[in-house]
């Protein structure tokens, strides 16, 4: 047996990937209401890695903790540094290490605005020699989406690594310590929350909302990180946001619409766990930023360690990675600075404001600062990498997560379908009427 | 069936007079002295279209004529001739050139109406292989453009044509340069792939087998829409192995965000 029922997680997927998707499907047809959301939410949301990571209230289908490396630090209403000091600390502590152990970074630059915060962090803190302890792991993808930093700064001036052709295992293999800004959205906010302030309209009119309805949210959009707009004011919106459409593509077979009530099913469970936060949520900035700093995060944080490694076991894996952003002072720099302009202003192009500031201060480079958009970097690689189906861990696509004791657990075993099945089959909906 | 050239579905996607003007460039033959084929989209394709065309026919002139010049089509462009055809273009008679094809606007009036084939051309194999040009030289336009409109679409990762074009110099030697992100195992790239299967082939038969081939053979998720679409845009029938939407999984990671 690979896994008992009983078992804990410290990591879980419903993905749908191509692969199983007769799996979930089978699911679906055959559990109850809460299984059917679980899936769902992989439907609305793929994949469904959600976790809480403090005491707010979030339930899975599976008993499941958080990794102690992810869980929330602290909120210290108290912290007063700005993101700059954050970032200059933290390169400060990449000196500290590199001068007393020697060790060597593979920095994973991706060009866009958090991968090149640790690069500038880097380049602005440590010497030249210190440098020679970091290497840039890379692709054309990412060169293109800054090629003036890549010619001033890095072409030339550190060993590259191809990361098309180099997985993290190949990285750990060389002795490097791979850091990721994988977690970088986790501090801002997240692209889920920019797709309802830009087309917000599209999706009140194809719910149906009246003029007067439109004429109010219309008034009130322009403010979604001010707290003195809560977004509980935007309920109805985010339910049918949150809806899975008609047109969705991860169809159920013998489902032939769905489900009418996800939408609100999927609002009341955010919503509570927003309610019950370490942290005050109060606008609708807060709301998507809350969402994914705390829920989506382990995702963020873990999904390179177990979907772009073949050979380095999960638990070595996870603590070998380091997640730039996962650090008590970003942590609690972003917990205190909602709704005051460094995380967004009015749109897409404040995005991550406070890390264009930075990153300007040190290029000089008006055009990234002020039209950069937030991309998904991360996905060019891994759509086109190597599928390694000799692996030890099994192809990506059927990973399904990692029990309490770092054991890698994947859908190709019949215990762990069974597993799946059961707890699916007895998860109750307890957050919503 | 290849014949159309405004009426095309790839015509949609250049301008050419509102989808009425047939032959704005105009393929002209100096060794048969007529036009074989028309197309009314831009020019930079109709000369790639032309040197694909060159494996088979040497020095084609790619002729950009004058909105009011004669009108005529595929049907009718073995009909038509240049005036005087003894034009210069880089330092050569388009007459006897290079095997490369050349480019040149001309002037109103440069187009003649002929009743009869050119006679080395009028019966025998050289009849026969002219009209063979002229059916595959229409299949090469539909097909190019079909290619490089769906490759527009669905190569959202030109990273070969960056690091050739944009970042020359800038790229270390080991980096992988895709030519496009389908994960298969091509390494030409598919637009590419298309252009050299046209290039090589004898007609439009085994250019379609050939092309068949190719997306059998990299069958992998960023395929499937990219095939659709050329198929659709071609105006042939999506062939029946690839109705069935399925893809090689093996060539997949998953979607891990």
């Amino acid at each position: 047996m690979s896994i008992q029922l009983n078992e804990t997680l410290y990591f879980s997927s419903i993905n749908f990937n191509g692969v199983h998707n007769d799996f979930w499907t089978a699911c679906y047809n055959e559990t109850g209401d809460g299984g059917k959301f679980a899936i769902d939410l992989a439907r609305r949301l793929n994949p469904n890695r959600y976790v809480t990571r403090d005491s707010s209230e979030w339930t899975n289908p599976w008993p499941q903790e958080i990794i102690p490396k992810y869980a929330m630090v602290p909120y210290d209403s108290s912290f007063k540094l700005n993101f700059s000091e954050v970032s200059d600390l933290k390169a400060l502590d990449f000196k500290a290490r590199i001068n007393t152990k020697n060790e060597r970074f593979a920095m994973m630059y991706s060009g866009g605005i958090d991968s090149t915060t640790m690069v500038v962090a880097l380049l602005k803190n440590l010497t030249v020699e210190e440098l020679k302890n970091v290497s840039i792991c890379t692709s054309i993808p990412a060169i293109v989406e800054n090629p003036v930093f890549w010619e001033k700064f890095i072409y030339g001036k550190f060993e590259i690594i191809d990361s098309m052709a180099n997985k993290y295992h190949d990285l750990i293999v060389r002795g490097y310590t791979p850091v990721t800004a994988d977690d970088g959205d986790c501090i801002f906010g997240t692209v889920f929350g920019i797709g309802l302030y830009h087309n917000w309209e599209v999706v009140a009119n194809k719910a149906g909302f009246t003029e007067s309805r439109k004429a109010e949210i219309r008034a009130i959009m322009p403010r979604f990180s001010d707290p003195e707009v809560h977004y509980t004011q935007f309920a109805d919106l985010l339910t049918a946001y949150f809806g899975i459409p008609p047109d969705q593509k991860f169809p159920i077979v013998g489902q032939s619409a769905p489900n009418p009530k996800f939408g609100k099913l999927l609002y009341d469970k955010f919503a509570r766990n927003a309610q019950t936060a370490t942290v005050p949520i109060n606008s609708l900035h807060d709301f998507f930023w809350w969402l994914i700093f705390n829920v989506k995060m382990l995702n963020c944080g873990v999904r390179g360690a177990l979907y772009y490694n073949d050979h380095i076991e999960p638990e070595r894996a996870i603590h070998t990675i380091e997640n730039w952003y996962n650090d008590p002072l970003y942590q609690n720099w972003s917990m205190n600075n909602n709704n005051n302009g460094t995380k967004i202003g009015h749109t897409a192009a404040t995005y991550k404001q406070a890390a264009r500031d930075y990153i300007y201060e040190f290029d000089r480079n008006p055009w990234y600062r002020s039209f950069k958009l937030k991309l998904e970097s991360m996905a060019l690689n891994v759509v086109r990498q190597d599928i390694q189906l000799d692996s030890s861990m099994g192809r990506p696509t059927s990973r399904f997560g990692i029990t309490k004791d770092y054991k890698l657990i994947t859908l190709e075993q019949p215990d762990v379908q069974e597993y799946i099945r059961h707890h699916l089959n007895n998860f109750q909906i307890t957050w919503s009427e | 069936m290849w014949e159309k050239t405004s009426d095309a579905k790839t015509a949609h996607f250049h301008m050419n007079l509102f989808r009425k003007r047939t032959n704005s460039n105009a393929y002209y033959s100096p060794g048969v002295d007529r036009f074989f084929a028309v197309d009314s989209l831009d020019p930079y394709s109709s000369l790639e279209i032309a040197q694909i065309l060159s494996s088979k026919v040497p020095g084609i002139a790619v002729c950009l004529l004058a909105v009011d010049d004669l009108w005529f089509d595929n049907e009718t462009a073995h009909q038509h001739t240049l005036r005087d055809k003894n034009v210069f273009a880089v330092g050569a008679s388009i007459l006897f050139s290079r095997q490369m094809p050349t480019v040149r606007k001309f002037p109103p009036n440069s187009v003649i109406k002929v009743e009869q084939p050119s006679e080395d051309f009028k019966d025998g194999n050289n009849a026969i292989a002219f009209q063979e040009l002229q059916e595959y030289a229409r299949f090469v336009i539909q097909a190019y453009h079909a290619s490089k409109i769906a490759n527009m679409y669905f190569n959202s990762l030109p990273m070969e044509e960056y690091a050739r074009e944009l970042l020359a110099g800038q790229v270390p030697a080991e980096f992988e340069t895709p030519v496009d992100n389908i994960n298969g195992t091509l390494k030409t790239g598919v637009h590419r792939e298309i252009t050299k299967i046209l290039y090589t082939s004898n007609n439009s038969a085994e250019a379609l087998e050939r092309i068949n081939v190719m997306w059998r053979e990299n069958n992998t998720p960023l395929t499937l829409y990219w095939r659709a679409q050329f198929y659709n845009l071609l105006d042939v029938p999506l062939p029946a192995e690839f109705g069935n939407g399925q893809f090689n999984l093996d060539r997949y990671s998953g979607y891990i965000l």
